[in-house]
């Protein structure tokens, strides 16, 4: 992959890029980052971003690690693995992904509805989440009809379609999901697997596959950091510490306030015995 | 005081949640069809990084709860429960002042990065003056180990003891998740308010891990 990408940037293009964007080799304030996600079982593909080869060889239920991209719009193309460029054998695209500063973005590539091929694009939640809680967003992008999702028997999200995705802030903990036909408890047609939503942290779960071609599977992405930390440390109840170190020390000023009393009363005894001189 | 505070700190984070696109439906960008592949930016793109993305691939790093502290110089050594939040969202401590609590979402024992948060009532209704009354006299250089649910032990250094208006308390910091792994002990100091029935002062101890 690295030397198919220094390939194709010819000398030209290179130094076009680099004049319009020199600051994106590496990621700077205000970068927007963007994961991309192959759901489309039984192909492997590569992508090409603004024309240039970027994921060689990407397989099903892969997930990349977030891209830092300069705030811009990226056009993308999902192409057929032994695609000779981003207009050789397309699978999807190319579209355009509109990236602003500091967003967090995922594409996937994925079945729609009807199990043609797609591209769905979400911004994803990365606000603060409060004390104690973590974020489960789940997305459908599967070829299926609307699901519910359910925790343990009891459904959470209700209808969600494809390409849709429903957030839910949750204490943090495992919760036990499983999929099922929207209006139904059973069977499930995902699951139960068991989801860690980690405090401060936004877990996402895919939905993805094809119901009719039983390839239906669940992929996960995290983000962590959004966490908030405790209102505070309340850490006395009575006063009783404090009362007590009031004391001490004043039982030390008492105790001073004797010294000098009595160097007082020296001096004054002292004064008296040279008056009687 | 306290109200006043929580709408400060609110206020900003609501702010935030607005400017990352609540609704959020609203905000997400369609993806449009563009003609041709031909960059309608040239914005350039760095190489990337793929993982299994199935469900058992997310690994948890293994959180190594502390469960008993001591301080040799305060003659200080207690038991230390796993505590999360109290229902005014300030971090719960166990009744006992001569118990302390582990905040139990952050970072835990030999963590990579931040601070392990370890805090004690400095008195309580149920037992009186606790034990991390005596913190506000730790030296620095006075050695604190911390053993783990593991049955490892980590020994630390204290490197400062500060006493901070709990109106001016940095939470954040405190509770810091990244930076360099540390010890962060807490408790009440200063003068008692018997009208709010809290302490005035936070004590924060620091310390980092001995032999660094």
């Amino acid at each position: 992959m690295k030397s198919r990408l220094a390939a194709g940037g010819a000398a030209g293009a290179v130094l076009v890029v680099a004049l319009a964007a020199p600051m994106s080799a590496a990621a700077a304030e205000g970068d927007a980052q963007l994961s991309v996600l192959h759901g489309i079982p039984g192909v492997t593909v590569d992508v090409w971003v603004n024309g240039d080869l970027t994921l060689d060889d990407f397989a099903p239920g892969t997930l990349t690690d977030p891209l830092m991209l300069a705030p811009a719009t990226y056009s993308v193309a999902i192409t057929a693995s032994n695609a000779t460029s981003a207009t050789d054998q397309v699978v999807l695209g190319p579209i355009d992904l509109p990236l602003a500063m500091d967003g967090n973005y995922t594409a996937v590539a994925h079945l729609n509805a009807a199990g043609e091929p797609a591209a769905a694009f979400f911004t994803n939640d990365v606000s603060a989440t409060a004390a104690g809680e973590g974020r489960l967003t789940v997305r459908h992008v599967a070829a299926a009809p609307a699901v519910d999702i359910l925790a343990g028997d009891a459904p959470v999200i209700e209808g969600l379609e494809n390409p849709n995705e429903e957030i839910l802030n949750l204490p943090a903990g495992v919760v036990p999901a499983s999929v099922v036909a929207a209006g139904t408890t059973e069977p499930a047609l995902l699951g139960p697997a068991d989801v860690d939503v980690a405090e401060g942290v936004n877990t996402i779960v895919y939905a993805y596959g094809s119901l009719e071609d039983d390839t239906l599977a669940l992929a996960i992405q995290t983000i962590d950091g959004l966490h908030t930390p405790p209102a505070g440390i309340p850490a006395g109840q009575t006063g009783a510490a404090a009362a007590a170190e009031t004391a001490q020390s004043t039982w030390i000023g008492l105790g001073a306030f004797g010294l000098l009393l009595a160097a007082a009363g020296a001096l004054f005894a002292t004064r008296r015995t040279a008056a009687r001189r | 005081m306290r109200s006043a505070l929580i709408l400060v700190l609110t206020l900003p984070l609501l702010a935030g949640c607005a400017a990352a696109g609540a609704p959020l439906a609203a905000a997400t960008p369609e993806p449009t069809q563009s003609p041709s592949p031909s960059p309608s930016s040239s914005a350039a793109v760095p190489e990337i990084a793929t993982r299994d993305a199935s469900i058992g691939s997310v690994q948890t790093a293994a959180t190594v709860a502390p469960v008993r502290l001591s301080i040799p110089q305060l003659n200080i050594d207690m038991r230390i429960d796993a505590m999360g939040l109290d229902g005014d969202g300030a971090m719960a401590l166990p009744d006992n002042a001569s118990d302390a609590g582990w905040y139990k979402f952050g970072p835990g024992v030999a963590n990579d990065a931040g601070a392990t948060v370890i805090a004690a009532h400095v008195d309580s209704r149920h037992d009186g003056i606790g034990p991390f009354s005596r913190l506000k006299d730790a030296s620095t250089g006075s050695v604190i180990s911390v053993a783990g649910s593991d049955g490892s032990t980590v020994d630390y250094v204290v490197t400062e003891v500060r006493s901070v208006g709990k109106i001016d308390a940095p939470m954040a910091e405190v509770f810091d998740r990244a930076g360099d792994p540390r010890l962060t002990l807490v408790t009440c100091g200063g003068d008692f308010d018997s009208s709010t029935g809290h302490y005035i002062d936070n004590i924060i101890l620091t310390a980092v891990p001995a032999g660094t």
